[in-house]
């Protein structure tokens, strides 16, 4: 598939995840890019916007191996965002989906 | 690529953030490499699917120009920020600069004329006084109402100057506005690959 995502739908996976439960970055990174091919150091920048915009907050935690990690938690106002989005993708997706049916005749 | 190479090519592309944002920035990605090694890979297979320092480092640079171009307050410092993400702009897409720079130079060139007209009659303005203030003998000569209508024409020429002013402010603000909703609009999209 075509490697220029729109920001946008990795920012509303990002979200989907992080609603779902606490993440550190490494893991979310892996996490999206199992599925998404895309250069993983473009999503550090999403999560820092995101944070910067209040939809996460962000604490530290020890772990077993070295250093604390920065986990990513996600706020009311992210939470309410993540719903919004979320429709109008699937919006989006049944009428696109309608469309190429059409196509198909 | 080791890792102590990427951070400092990332740095290097970074460097003209904040202080405080470049150690944020950097932070996240020298944890990276620490949770892959964790992980059991070696820098090479972190830094493939990281994607190059360099393209990395232009998305986080484009990326905070355009949030600093919305946010800045002052004409000049939006001036100054849309004129830097531009230069950013040619380097990460070129076909879509061309684009932009025939209409961007047209319009550039009609603001800059638009400008010039306020400072000509501002000069014209203090050409009167001087005017004045060199011939006030001349007053007592050609009376009291001609020396009336000459202050008239000063104050006319300042009012029209600061009309002109505004208007030019006004479309000086628009274009950059457009400028930035354009650029904006490019970058939406994710560029970096892979390495």
């Amino acid at each position: 598939m075509n490697s220029q995502f729109k920001k946008g739908i990795i920012e509303l996976c990002v979200l989907t995840l992080v609603k779902n439960r606490d993440y550190y970055g490494y893991e979310l990174v892996e996490e999206i890019s199992k599925k998404v091919d895309i250069a993983e150091g473009t999503i550090y920048p999403i999560l820092r916007r995101l944070t910067q915009e209040n939809y996460f907050e962000t604490y530290l935690q020890e772990s077993d191996q070295g250093p604390p990690r920065k986990y990513y938690r996600i706020t009311k106002l992210g939470r309410s965002t993540q719903e919004n989005e979320l429709t109008d993708w699937k919006d989006f997706n049944k009428n696109i989906n309608a469309l190429l049916k059409m196509g198909e005749g | 690529m080791r890792k102590e190479v990427y951070i400092s090519e990332l740095s290097r592309h970074i460097r003209k953030l904040p202080a405080a944002d470049i150690k944020d920035i950097i932070a996240d990605y020298e944890e990276h490499f620490t949770n892959g090694r964790a992980a059991g890979k070696t820098d090479e297979q972190i830094v493939q699917s990281l994607g190059m320092p360099k393209a990395v480092g232009q998305e986080i640079m484009m990326n905070t120009l355009v949030t600093t171009a919305e946010t800045s307050t002052t004409l000049v410092q939006r001036s100054e920020v849309v004129l830097r993400m531009l230069l950013l702009f040619l380097v990460l897409a070129p076909f879509n600069f061309l684009m932009l720079v025939c209409p961007f130079l047209v319009l550039a060139c009609l603001l800059m004329a638009g400008w010039a007209i306020p400072f000509a009659l501002v000069a014209a303005a203090i050409g009167i006084v001087a005017f004045i203030f060199q011939n006030f003998a001349l007053i007592g000569v050609v009376g009291i109402l001609t020396g009336l209508s000459m202050a008239c024409m000063w104050i006319g020429t300042i009012g029209i100057a600061v009309l002109i002013s505004l208007v030019m402010l006004v479309l000086t603000k628009g274009l950059l506005n457009l400028i930035i909703a354009y650029v904006k609009w490019n970058v939406n999209f994710i560029t970096a690959r892979k390495a």
